[in-house]
């Protein structure tokens, strides 16, 4: 009998239908909180009124702003600001851990790599409480030099400090860009006689030209799209910014504009969008710079004598000035009652904040809300990213080019953007009124924001596996859902697994996105940490800010030694 | 004639009667679905108070939130006008948000039990009572001030700006009469007591000032070391060092001798509460002694005259009374022309305060 003719057309009806319901659902995922603010920029009053009527006036009323075009000018200083310093950083730091034989290589380039993983608020909550205008380090320089040598809650200082925060992101693209790239370019180089910062200057440089030309659009949508620097250092000197503009507007008022916010919202998104389109189209001319081939040999680090020692020496004060005091300060600050330089923290250890965090509500019903939303969304999110790969890698699905689009969609969208959106839709979709102020609805938004970062934790793993192994499946009669039942999903969950913890520490940092979609009882820990903040309480913002510190820690200690047990096994094999 | 105005007069006095405590309050708050209470008061301040509120009637669940003078009102606004679960009562520092929120009707005229017994200045509308009747004093660094230039008065913070311009210049903060009704009440109230005088010291002080919106990180910022001085400083936002106030070494306050701003905490029921019987025992609980005394275990200062000063952990409104004299309280009332002011104040004080952020 012909293998095919066991396949029963309804099993072949059950895979389509399952396809087409993966691609509708993403599509309306992604789709529905822009499709909102796209219309509700053009009407003249909330969509729920009925009374509203087509208009370009949101916009006319938007750009007639003084105040917005001050936030829009700034928003664009900064984001130079933070671009030049997150590359100039990101960059210099990867060519110099990849390519040069500095001490401790591995170790440095994993504590570089770190921040990652630390929300961007708490690590500028760790800058406040060291350099910021009442900082301790500033009170200290202040005492000797009768002066503060920097102003970080201006448009430069917050620009670095911006930069400081994505430098780790540009240093993850570049490493690996590197790694990929041939070595024995640089060797010829070598032996020709060129000194190693010849080397760098005419092979690695315009050879990593294309990972550095991503990562100045990465960063700089990333520093237009900043809300945690401009909250915690901006905010208080009065300093407005495109997102905190969007954040007043919209909760500072009893009756927002929503045509304005809605202009406002879109306008961020097509900025967005377009310098990530301009990224891609950079991308596709990539080829030129292919170096990936069959390598003869292992790279070999170049050598520059004692000049390692003090690269090292850089890289540990920057790393100290940087990232471990300022962390290590806040969680000082969560244990002393005064944090000054006029007098030892010593005399004022107290566990009183943390007491608070454990009396009042709020606390701990935001780190439960947290950890809830986390677990539940994150095994939704991975079970979606799951399907969704399937579709894309391992279906004939005719929109699976389409929809590995949408997935990756949300990167473009700013999570200011991704939480107004979705207020909207619950607000105005009939029935889904129900989900305003739930925690159902922070797992949808932070779901959508997290589908790019899931598909590429996910869809490399599987692109590895040969497709031979599933088309002798359907072969045999199986269904493609049976296949993805019993082939892909056993194949891919080392990877589905990571994608699960990926997606864990990203809703319990997130924050952007629900400072609009939260209500009281259902706050999350970055909701409360901003409005626990805002009203000056800095010890319990200490303290909640440390545990927050310790539950991603942990994570991430869980996620390599998955990643860790992954690679032996494979070894093993 | 006569008869029909009686009859009038009868059915107000029922009327009158049914809303006060009514014997059937305890069991309809039974049936309730707990407080929910906007403010201006942190959950810290409010604590001792909910807590022995609950202890009398535990059935009664208490969830205060701490959203700011303006958004109380306005959240309950919102909220209410399209039905969903909003405010059963506010508690707000916030004069003028009170006269706006009382004109459009949207306060319960509710007579609270042993009304009578509470002054006047108190319940200055139907429904509208006191929670607290708080003194707006100064705190400073004690590590960065000597003794002899702890500010105890306006007038001695003037010649000390003067004198001593590197501890005070820049180094003093206040509330931003733009940012917040509280803020704007306080040194509105200020100016209207001490008329020209006010405007000069604003004129002095303004410029070497750098005003912030929020109490606590402006106390904050004070044990820091950023600032040395606090005027017109709320106790609340330091009440946690003032509970070790002898033994604290960084903070010290003082109230303003020749002048302290005395702010009241509005709180009332709010008309659309879906649970008014436990709103009214909520209410009744704060204006008598025994929750007089609950709140100042939580900073706030007590206005009943059978509270004794001694048996407060701060002060009461008669102890700051004989500290300071009469003359010298100056107590923030709810003044028709704060409202009607608002532009022209703002306008000037912005001109003195240069730093302010509108």
């Amino acid at each position: 009998m012909h293998p095919f003719a066991s396949m029963k057309p309804s099993a072949l009806d059950r895979g389509a239908l399952i396809q087409w319901a993966v691609f509708v659902f993403t599509v309306l995922l992604v789709a529905a909180p822009i499709i909102v603010i796209a219309v509700q920029s053009l009407q003249s009053g909330p969509l729920y009124d009925a009374n509203r009527e087509w208009t370009f006036s949101g916009y006319g009323r938007l750009f007639g702003s003084a105040e917005f075009r001050v936030a829009l000018g700034n928003s664009l200083a900064l984001a130079l600001v933070s671009t030049l310093v997150a590359t100039g950083v990101g960059v210099l730091s990867s060519i110099a851990l990849v390519r040069f034989d500095l001490p401790g290589r591995a170790w440095l380039e994993a504590a570089m790599l770190g921040p990652i993983y630390i929300s961007q608020l708490v690590l500028a909550l760790g800058w406040y409480v060291l350099y910021g205008p009442s900082g301790y380090v500033s009170l200290m320089l202040r005492q000797w030099l009768g002066d503060v040598p920097w102003n970080l809650a201006s448009i430069p200082g917050m620009g670095v400090l911006g930069g400081l925060a994505m430098a780790p992101m540009v240093m993850l693209f570049c490493t690996s860009s590197l790694g990929l790239m041939d070595a024995s370019l640089e060797d010829a180089a070598r032996s020709a006689g060129a000194s190693p910062l010849r080397v760098v200057r005419s092979i690695t440089l315009p050879l990593l030209r294309p990972a550095i030309v991503y990562s100045l659009l990465l960063t700089f949508v990333g520093g237009l799209e900043m809300l945690s620097v401009p909250l915690v250092f901006g905010w208080p000197s009065g300093l407005e910014f495109f997102t905190t503009f969007l954040l007043r507007e919209t909760m500072g008022h009893a009756d927002p504009d929503y045509g304005m916010l809605g202009a406002a919202a879109l306008s961020l998104l097509v900025m967005v969008a377009l310098l990530v389109l301009v990224q891609q189209r950079l991308l596709a001319q990539r080829q030129r710079f292919v170096t990936v081939r069959g390598k003869a040999h292992r790279p070999k680090p170049i050598d520059i004598g004692r000049w390692r020692w003090v690269l090292f020496a850089a890289f540990v004060a920057y790393l100290l000035a940087a990232v471990v005091l300022p962390m290590l300060a806040l969680v000082l600050r969560s244990f002393v009652q005064y944090l000054t330089p006029l007098i030892s923290p010593w005399q004022f250890l107290t566990l009183d904040h943390y007491r608070v965090l454990w009396e009042q509500d709020i606390y701990l019903r935001s780190i439960g809300n947290s950890l809830v939303a986390a677990g539940i969304g994150a095994a939704l999110t991975t079970a979606l990213i799951a399907l969704v790969s399937a579709v894309v890698q391992r279906s004939e699905f005719r929109f699976a080019r389409q929809l590995e689009m949408v997935a990756m969609f949300p990167r473009a969208v700013p999570g200011m953007v991704v939480g107004i959106g979705f207020l909207w839709v619950v607000l105005w979709v009939p029935g889904l009124q129900l989900l305003h102020g739930t925690l159902a609805i922070m797992v949808i938004a932070f779901s959508m924001r997290d589908l790019p970062s899931a598909y590429a934790t996910v869809a490399p793993s599987l692109l590895q596996v040969s497709k031979e192994i599933d088309q002798s499946a359907r072969v045999v009669g199986a269904s493609w859902w049976r296949t993805f039942r019993s082939i892909v999903v056993p194949l891919a969950k080392p990877a589905l697994i990571a994608c699960y913890f990926v997606v864990f520490v990203s809703f319990v940092k997130e924050y952007a996105s629900a400072v609009f979609l939260y209500a009281p009882g259902n706050e999350v820990i970055g909701t409360t940490l901003l409005s626990t903040w805002a009203k000056g309480e800095v010890g319990p913002v200490a303290a909640l800010s440390a545990v927050q510190l310790v539950l991603t820690l942990a994570l991430v200690l869980v996620l390599a030694w998955l990643r860790g047990s992954k690679s032996r096994v494979t070894e093993g094999n | 004639m006569l008869k029909k105005l009686s009859t009038l007069l009868c059915a107000s006095l029922s009327l009158g009667s049914a809303w006060s405590a009514a014997p059937g309050a305890i069991e309809q708050s039974k049936k309730e679905h707990g407080l929910v209470i906007y403010g201006n008061v942190a959950a810290e301040n409010f604590a001792p108070l909910v807590e022995s509120f609950r202890a009398k009637y535990p059935w009664i669940t208490v969830q205060t939130l701490d959203v700011g003078p303006a958004p109380a009102f306005e959240r309950y606004l919102t909220e209410s006008s399209v039905n969903r679960r909003s405010a059963d009562l506010i508690a707000a520092a916030s004069p003028t948000g009170w006269l706006r929120f009382v004109k459009r009707g949207e306060l319960e005229p509710y007579v609270a039990e042993g009304n009578a017994q509470l002054p006047d200045w108190s319940r200055p509308f139907p429904g509208l009572y006191t929670l607290s009747s708080d003194p707006l004093v100064i705190v400073y660094n004690k590590l960065l001030l000597k003794p002899a230039q702890q500010p105890t008065s306006i007038a001695q913070l003037r010649a000390l700006l003067k004198s001593n311009p590197a501890d005070f210049a820049g180094r003093m903060t206040t509330y931003d009469a733009l940012r917040h009704p509280f803020a704007y009440a306080a040194h509105w109230t200020y100016a209207k007591a001490r008329g020209e005088y006010a405007w000069e010291t604003f004129r002095e002080l303004g410029p070497a000032t750098r005003p912030e919106g929020g109490g606590a990180s402006m106390v904050e910022k004070v044990a820091a070391g950023e600032y040395t001085t606090i005027y017109f400083s709320s106790p609340l936002t330091f009440y946690k060092s003032m509970k070790d106030m002898k033994s604290s070494p960084v903070l010290g306050w003082n109230l303003i001798e020749d002048g302290t701003p005395v702010m009241m905490r509005g709180i009332g029921i709010t008309k659309k509460s879906q649970n008014k019987a436990s709103a009214q025992l909520f209410l009744d609980y704060v204006v008598s002694r025994e929750g007089q005394l609950a709140a100042a275990r939580g900073g706030m200062t007590p206005y009943r005259p059978d509270v004794k000063p001694d048996e407060v952990p701060f002060l009461t409104y008669d102890a700051i009374r004989n500290r300071i004299g009469d003359k010298n309280v100056l107590l923030i009332k709810y003044d028709e022309e704060m409202v009607s002011d608002m532009k022209r104040f703002s306008d000037k004080w912005h001109a003195a305060y240069r730093f302010a952020k509108p």
